[in-house]
């Protein structure tokens, strides 16, 4: 942990030394910083404490740390041509980013409910000024304005029942449980509300397509690789903590989830711009998340674990595609991109190892966590096997859907069909979340 | 301002609210609140135009209601004692709080930028101290107005134009909050109060250097590293999270001893005036991206004391509980 913070230090330190040092210095850095986070994997008793209480690290942190780390490294690598090529504001670029990742990863280790709060909402202001700073239409302002008004008043009610409880047991540290459910379906609602946005389920979704459609490639990797897994953290976290329980509410929420995750995923297919779909298409999967932990058994938290890794993987992964498509076509309707078979062969295969992955094919770890989330799910109540059935199969559809509209078909004639030899290192970015996943995928099957 | 009139005034303005903090009865506190009056009135004069003698005349009469009915009051509760809550209610109308604020904006919005300055921090200050010093069972009638006074903070400031009256509005829902604190522990509400003024001299330092009064001003300027400790310094004002101004709101909900709907009343207030701040601070950024950042590199002095004035309470807070 102490060695991150010192990293991401030296790395701010080293934007002395011009825009290109700066840039490449700071990437591998997220490489050093990815291998030492990988270390913290390897503790014996699966929980470690640093700076005494102030930060704790258990299975949750260590592995939505790494993939912080990850997906920030790879979506500074993934605006290359964007930001640095074109000398658009390159340091302040990096400067958000960097920061952005410090408090994820602070915000993923923290011990106390009261500085994850916090971080929580830092989280919102670099990813604000990257959407704001780099998005590309004048509707960001609004796309930003949403995200920031959503989250903020969402979590309000949580900073209200943070500090009641503060106030009457004196901490909110990680480990303890302290409220008696005396009005428990408000202290539910209140402690699930702010993390439900975030994650976000239907209803409370509308910030998250506007904000990924106005968000540069970079803000939209992050936001859904990382961003959204903060929602399913917290709501893990506070459950812990708080030991909740209201059947009444967390049934509501559940039918809300998985019926909600079930309109997402329908209106997936009434989207006309790529970006939009994948970003339906991760409230679907968010709401199986939900489903795992509201089911409040062992096997739904680590299911969710597993899912909110695999599908920050995957749908980061599917947004740099998105944005390459965008270079390409210079534009996003599924209504003009077409045909990329022909195109584009190299890219195709990259859209199609990310769709199969999307949709949970064998190998990749989304099954695993697809499995897990929907055995737990069923065992709080069967009713919901429909409900997680149908899920299923409408996520394996849509995710081919994408494929085939936007690889199969006649190409528009405008389009460039040249590779640029610099593109090929980018497509490198994506072969290599693909092949993570296809490991991590591996040896979970060899664990179990 | 550097005139000898306006010292000897300031002094008076000084003086007096510090003669109304260290009062030990009502007299002297009402005759402190007069001098403070008199001695603002004179420094709101900055270019002796018709504008400020109206916001002067307009400053000057509910002001003078508000010590007449104050002093009336305070002598008149000797006998009936339910009437000691008119004195609540002149200070409130002397702080400008909402339902009583209606002469605030328009005064606001005709001052120069230091007068501005003046009347939305320091000018504060001798009510709010009075009110701490009224009696707890009439601190507890203070939830209702404090509530409304968040709430219309918020609601009034959606759709100005002129950052004065904006900050104006910002400063009638601090002020609800202000009153909330109240009744809790009077620490709070001066830290509050403290912390309120500090973070309104870092916007009007900035103000000040550009003369801006307008909201379209901001689009125009050239210094980038201003705009962006002015785009904090603003939404650590609407309180969000890791910022000051979160910190002190925090405080205030830690220790309440409120009821769950006022908290609730107060919280959408804040949220409701986060809504403009946004509003403001999207433009400042709009701006932001139109300029080079990297030809004006930053001012080292300046970035460090406002990062340590911003953050070093994210610190403290991260540490202590």
């Amino acid at each position: 942990m102490f060695s991150l913070g010192v990293i991401s230090v030296m790395l701010a330190l080293l934007s002395g030394l011009g825009q290109s040092v700066f840039w490449w210095g700071v990437l591998w850095g997220y490489v050093l910083m990815y291998l030492i986070s990988l270390v913290l994997w390897y503790s014996s008793v699966g929980l470690a404490g640093c700076w005494g209480n102030f930060m704790i690290v258990d299975n949750f942190s260590f592995s939505l740390m790494s993939l912080t780390i990850l997906v920030s490294g790879l979506s500074m690598l993934a605006s290359v041509r964007d930001v640095w090529k074109m000398e658009n504001k390159t340091i302040e670029f990096v400067f958000s980013v960097l920061i952005l990742t410090v408090i994820l990863v602070y915000c993923f280790s923290v011990s106390s409910l009261l500085n994850f709060y916090i971080m929580f909402e830092f989280s919102l202001i670099p990813i604000l000024l990257i959407i704001l700073g780099w998005g590309y239409q004048p509707e960001r302002l609004q796309a930003g304005k949403y995200m920031l008004l959503y989250t903020v008043s969402a979590s309000l009610p949580l900073l209200i029942l943070i500090s009641m409880v503060l106030v009457s047991g004196g901490s909110v540290f990680w480990g303890w449980k302290f409220l008696s459910s005396e009005w428990g379906w408000l202290m539910t609602i209140c402690a699930s509300l702010a993390f439900l946005v975030k994650l976000p389920i239907y209803g409370f979704h509308l910030w998250l397509p506007k904000a990924h459609v106005e968000a540069p490639v970079a803000g939209s990797m992050i936001l859904a690789g990382i961003l959204l897994k903060l929602g399913g953290y917290g709501l893990v976290r506070v459950f812990y903590t708080l030991s909740l329980f209201s059947s009444l509410t967390v049934s509501g929420i559940f039918c809300l989830g998985l019926g909600g995750g079930i309109v997402a995923s329908m209106v997936c297919f009434a989207q006309n711009d790529v970006k939009a779909l994948v970003a339906y298409s991760s409230v679907g999967h968010m709401s199986l998340v939900l489903g795992g932990i509201y089911s409040n058994t062992e096997w739904g938290w680590l299911g969710c674990l597993l899912m909110m890794v695999a599908h920050g993987l995957c749908s980061s992964g599917m947004f740099f595609l998105a944005s390459e498509t965008y270079k390409f076509y210079s534009t996003r309707s599924l209504y003009l991109v077409k045909g990329g078979l022909v195109l584009i062969p190299g890219v195709a295969l990259c859209w199609f190892l990310v769709c199969a992955i999307n949709m949970a094919a064998p190998p990749s770890l989304n099954l695993w966590g697809e499995l897990m989330l929907g055995i737990s799910v069923l065992s709080y109540s069967t009713v919901f096997a429909l409900l997680t059935g149908i899920m299923t199969f409408l996520s394996g559809l849509y995710s081919w859907y994408l494929y085939s509209v936007t690889q199969h078909g006649q190409c528009p004639l405008w389009v460039r069909g040249v590779v640029v030899m610099e593109e090929y290192t980018l497509y490198l970015i994506s072969f290599l979340l693909v092949f993570l996943l296809g490991v991590a995928g591996l040896v979970m099957m060899s664990l179990l | 301002m550097k005139s000898p009139n306006k010292l000897l005034f300031m002094f008076l303005m000084i003086s007096s609210t510090c003669l109304v903090a260290s009062s030990s009865n009502w007299l002297t506190t009402w005759m402190g609140l007069e001098i403070n009056m008199l001695g603002y009135i004179p420094l709101i004069f900055l270019k002796d135009n018709a504008m400020e003698s109206e916001a002067a005349v307009k400053y000057l009469i509910p002001q003078s209601v508000g010590s007449t009915i104050f002093i009336s009051s305070a002598i008149i509760s000797n006998y009936f004692n339910n009437l000691q809550i008119l004195m609540l209610i002149a200070m409130c109308l002397k702080l400008g709080v909402a339902p009583f604020h209606f002469w605030f904006p328009p005064v606001m919005a005709t001052l120069q930028l230091i007068p501005a300055f003046i009347l939305l921090t320091w000018q504060k200050i001798a009510p709010i101290l009075v009110i701490a010093s009224l009696n707890t069972l009439l601190l507890k009638m203070i939830m209702p107005i404090a509530v409304i006074s968040a709430l219309w903070g918020g609601v009034g400031g959606i759709n100005q134009t002129d950052i004065r009256s904006l900050l104006t509005y910002s400063s009638i829902g601090h002020t609800g909050w202000m009153l909330a604190s109240i009744a809790s522990n009077h620490m709070i509400m001066f830290s509050y109060l403290l912390t309120y003024i500090l973070i309104n001299a870092s916007i009007f330092t900035f103000l000040l250097k550009e003369n801006m009064k307008s909201y379209k001003q901001l689009f125009y300027s050239k210094e980038s590293t201003k705009m962006f400790i002015l785009t904090i310094s603003l939404l650590s004002l609407g309180g969000l999270p890791p910022l000051t101004g979160f910190l002190m709101k925090l405080l205030v909900l830690m220790f309440t001893e409120a009821k769950m709907v006022i908290i609730f009343g107060l919280i959408t207030g804040a949220l409701m005036s986060l809504f403009y701040y946004l509003s403001l601070t999207f433009s400042v950024l709009l701006n932001m991206s139109k300029i080079n950042l990297t030809k004006h590199m930053m001012n080292t002095k300046e970035s460090t004391l406002f990062l340590l004035s911003q953050i070093l309470p994210l610190t403290m807070i991260l540490f202590f509980f």
